[in-house]
């Protein structure tokens, strides 16, 4: 019951948006711009936050560094024993990384124990093509899809990499990340840990961190209380001070565009409420005409109404579309650097973009609302017009 | 203040809301003023005037609907900013006066709306909208509301930082329960279980019994003032571990994030729970002559058969998800 | 069937160029009647005719449609009983520029539950009646006054209501139009409608049933037939 009157109402709506030209041009036109930029930023920044939480799935449960003065150091091995001694169920395992220039690009060389490191499952079906390191690998590299891409390499061609001394490491490309974790594996080449050793210089009493694994997960925390105890100088980083610290990082970046996005959408609500405003004595008289042909000043509402509507929607969709295609084609060239903050000195890889059911819902409603508040005043001007007024011909 | 997109969002929901609701007191305190005093040429002014109050109503009920689930969702997706939560209660605990109170405003609130467009919706009926002064009065009344539920959501998304809380666990499962391990001989969850479902039967009946005998109504109120904390009471303490099969595990937004088929069970409980109070609304303010009475004793008799009809709706879900574990 | 009782509508009330355009006008317009509405310009006319369709509210006295006190609804009663009663057929034909000839016939239907291609054939159905069969798609401008007209009779006719209120319907058109609008009138009269119209035109006058006098707003004469 009443439902084709509304359609009728939302074709009438339609007619009028492309009966009056400027005035939709100038709304859909700003809002799209404006939800464009909101859209891209969210989806680059929920990309981030997902990879980043997958990216924490990765690591140990709780990776303890070594500090002097502030600033991390080489951690002695004997660390691992006080932690190993703490309680059954308790594992610490060493860990050697560094940088690399490679390319004129920085590279995470990571070495590590594949037996002793109780490696996810997630990581082994990470793999692209070839294997993970294995227990006696020697010289053998696993490398992120674009490190892969970019320098044109493949499983069992050889990488050379130069330390600090220039002097030249061979290894042999063993396997390849696969997409799906991109952000973790851009930078990283992963290798044995002797050969890090090797690489690095680090004798076998020090280690870069360690990575604790922990057989109950609730007991995480007592256990990172319990190296902070025993350990005064270490930082103990549990897999969940990770996560938030990434999420933390690129949600408050999302945010500050917002707040500026904020602004930009005030300017466009009055827009729309200044074009919507300029009561015509055209459109009084042609509201006149429908109200005495029996529209009532419900139906003018929410004629007026659903214009808004239907160019808050065409705005939002067209403003989710171009973000996407902003960020996804064109690599979000203007945001991009502040929301990764470091990529001047790291690799190239595509932004990670992700758009989640709610991000669209929540963008779409932003986009409707403000038109809706903006146009509501201007709406009812419009619908309050005397059907007297179509006899008088004012 | 943490801020993210959801959380700038939620500060422009907010502010439209009150921006709109704000725009809509003049014109309602100028019609709840003159209305009686009018002529008809004046009264039809004053109408004009109220399409611009209800309009703006209507919008502002749409915003605020809106807003809740997007605020659970907000207030979701900032967990893992919150250190020390792991779900809702230890968001809340980041700000928890002003995060306690927006929940309780969020099940309230709609409450009140809902009988104010039950009234519009009988208001339109009438010939003459002769319920017209009532409704921007109720307005009025319920425009301090209004604002304090957008003000408490703007402080709340500004006062939000990443405080240190406690979570559910320490909050809702340790301490000594609100109900004894045995009452008389049974056990005490039994005994809550069975106080929750006899008292929903109940209501159903009154509910639907007040279709046809007015005395009842008063049961009906009386049992769904009655049920209310008694469902609060029983999810927590027994729909919760039962469900989530977690006997010492108490937090009931674990259990709508964790079964979010759970989650009609409260839209629809909150709906059955509302009607009651809907009718005395209507039977107060719905009434000013014998066309708007015959128009509320219709609309009236609507409210009960859908409050009773969601009652047993919702009591089924529940039961359904009860039968599951034990099945 | 249509009832005023000492009709008043003061324009600009309480203002310097306050307006009596309707003073105290009391008429009783029966079923099937066709009713005139005389006077010279400036006495009234179209605003009688705004206060008996519903189009504004009276200063004061009331308008009864079948004995029912109908200028005191709401403005959504009084939309609805329009939308179901009344017909208009405006002096300046008030044809909406941007849609075609059936699309403005068919506008009444646009707020009723009528899906657009049972408009069209209850538009065109019409439009064939009034002879506008090849006008059916053309943009009002390119209509001649007298199809503008015939348009916007169909545009009044297309509800099928009991009343049409006709605001100098043959004061923009040539004598052949005027006639063609004249047979239709007294078509629609004897299918039982009730037809109000204001007019200075002797042809539609002698045909009148009931005819209203105005002189400055007041009424001078009412007589019927």
């Amino acid at each position: 019951m009443g439902f084709r009157k509304h359609i009728n109402l939302l074709g009438y709506a339609i007619s009028s948006i492309f009966t009056y030209r400027i005035r939709t041009v100038a709304i859909v036109s700003s809002l799209t711009v404006a939800i464009m930029v909101l859209g891209s930023v969210v989806f680059v920044s929920d990309g981030l936050e997902r990879e980043a939480e997958l990216s924490a799935t990765f690591a140990p449960d709780i990776t303890v560094q070594y500090l002097q003065a502030g600033r991390q150091i080489l951690i002695p091995m004997s660390c691992a024993r006080t932690i190993a001694a703490q309680s059954v169920g308790v594992k610490a395992v060493p860990r050697v990384w560094g940088y690399v220039y490679h390319q004129n690009r920085i590279y995470t060389l990571m070495g590590i124990d594949p037996e002793g490191m109780l490696i996810p499952e997630e990581i082994r079906f990470a793999i692209l093509s070839g294997r993970f390191l294995q227990q006696n690998d020697k010289e053998a590299a696993v490398i992120g899809y674009f490190f892969a891409q970019k320098f044109g390499v493949k499983v069992d061609d050889i990488l050379t990499l130069y330390d600090q001394s220039m002097k030249p490491h061979n290894f042999s490309i063993v396997g390849i990340f696969s997409t799906e974790v991109r952000l973790y594996t851009a930078d990283l080449i992963i290798i044995p840990i002797q050969d890090a050793r090797e690489f690095f210089e680090i004798s076998q009493d020090y280690a870069t961190d360690l990575c604790v694994y922990v057989d109950d997960a609730g007991q995480t925390r007592y256990v990172a209380q319990r190296i902070i105890e025993e350990i005064p100088n270490a930082r103990v980083l549990t897999r969940e001070i990770l996560k938030e610290a990434l999420v933390t990082a690129y949600g408050a970046r999302s945010g500050f565009i917002s707040i500026i996005w904020y602004i930009i959408l005030i300017a466009v609500v009055l827009v729309a409420w200044n074009h919507a405003s300029a009561l015509s004595a055209e459109t009084k008289r042609e509201v006149g005409i429908l109200k005495a042909l029996g529209f009532s000043t419900s139906d003018i509402l929410e004629v007026r109404l659903m214009e808004a509507l239907v160019l808050g929607l065409l705005s939002a969709s067209l403003g989710v579309f171009l973000g996407l295609i902003y960020d996804v084609y064109l690599g979000a060239p203007i945001i991009r650097d502040f929301m990764l903050g470091w990529a001047m000195v790291y690799p190239e890889f595509p932004l990670p973009v992700y758009t989640g059911f709610s991000t669209i819902v929540t963008l779409y409603a932003i986009a409707v609302f403000p038109l809706l508040v903006g146009c509501v005043f201007p709406a009812w001007n419009s619908a309050i017009t005397e059907p007297d007024a179509a006899m008088r011909g004012v | 203040m943490i801020m993210t997109f959801r959380t700038v969002m939620m500060l422009l929901l907010s502010t439209c809301a009150v921006a709109l609701g704000l725009m809509a007191i003049d014109p309602a305190q100028r019609i709840f003023r003159r209305w009686h005093k009018a002529d008809e040429e004046q009264r039809y002014e004053l109408e004009k005037e109220s399409y611009l109050a209800n309009t703006v109503v209507y919008i502002v009920f749409a915003i605020r609907v809106i807003a809740v689930p997007l605020y659970f969702w907000t207030m979701q997706s900032l967990v893992p900013m919150i250190p020390g939560a792991m779900c809702l209660w230890g968001v809340f605990n980041a700000v928890p006066i002003l995060c306690w109170s927006a929940l309780t405003l969020k099940f309230l609130f709609p409450v009140l709306y809902g009988g104010w467009l039950i009234l519009a919706r009988i208001n339109n009926a009438c010939k003459r909208n002769q319920l017209t002064r009532n409704l921007m009065g109720f307005y009025i009344a319920v425009m301090p509301l209004l604002i304090a539920d957008c003000i408490i959501d703007l402080a709340i998304f500004l006062n939000l930082t990443p405080v240190y809380v406690s979570c559910c666990t320490s909050a809702i499962d340790l301490g000594p329960r609100p109900i004894p391990a045995l009452i008389m001989g049974m056990a005490g969850q039994t005994l809550l279980l069975g106080t929750f479902l006899g008292l929903s039967i109940a209501f159903t009946i009154a509910t639907f019994l007040c279709l046809r005998y007015a005395r009842v109504e008063w049961i009906s109120r009386t049992i769904s003032a009655t049920l209310a904390p008694t469902t609060i009471v029983a999810v927590t303490e027994v729909l919760t571990p039962w469900i989530l099969q977690t006997p010492l595990h108490h937090c009931p937004f674990c259990l709508l994030q964790n079964t979010p088929s759970t989650i009609p069970f409260a839209a629809l409980f909150w709906y059955a729970l509302s009607c009651p109070w809907w009718a005395l609304l209507t039977k107060r303010w719905g009434r000013t002559d014998g066309e708007s009475e015959i128009i509320e004793k219709g609309v009236r008799g609507t409210l009960w058969i859908t409050g009773g009809a969601t009652a047993t709706l919702g009591l089924t879900t529940i039961v359904v998800h009860l039968a599951m574990v034990f099945a | 069937m249509i009832m005023t009782k000492r009709l008043t509508k003061i324009y600009n009330r309480g203002e310097e160029n306050e307006v009596a355009a309707v003073k105290g006008v009391s008429i009783n317009i029966e079923d099937g009647d066709l009713a005139i509405v005389t006077g010279p310009s400036g006495s009234g006319k179209t605003t009688l005719l705004s206060l008996l369709g519903l189009l504004t509210r009276p200063t004061a006295g009331k308008v009864f449609y079948d004995d029912e006190e109908v200028s005191s609804y709401s403005d959504a009663w009084q939309t609805k009983l329009r939308k179901k009663e009344v017909g208009f057929v405006f002096q300046q034909f008030n044809l909406l520029p941007q849609f075609s000839a059936w699309e403005n016939v068919s506008l009444p239907l646009l707020c009723r539950d009528v899906d657009k291609d049972e408009r069209r054939k209850l538009a065109i159905g019409v439009m064939e009646e009034l002879g506008l069969r090849k006008r059916v798609d053309f943009k009002v401008a390119q209509l001649s006054a007298g199809e503008q007209q015939r348009v916007a009779i169909a545009r009044a006719l297309i509800t099928d209501p009991r009343i049409i209120l006709a605001d100098e319907p043959t004061a923009s058109v040539d004598g052949e139009t005027a006639r063609s609008v004249l047979k239709l009138f007294k078509v629609l009269k004897e299918a039982g409608k009730t037809i109000i119209v204001s007019t200075h035109d002797p042809a539609i006058m002698r045909e009148g049933t009931a005819l209203a006098e105005l002189k400055e707003g007041a009424l001078v004469n009412y007589s019927r037939r």
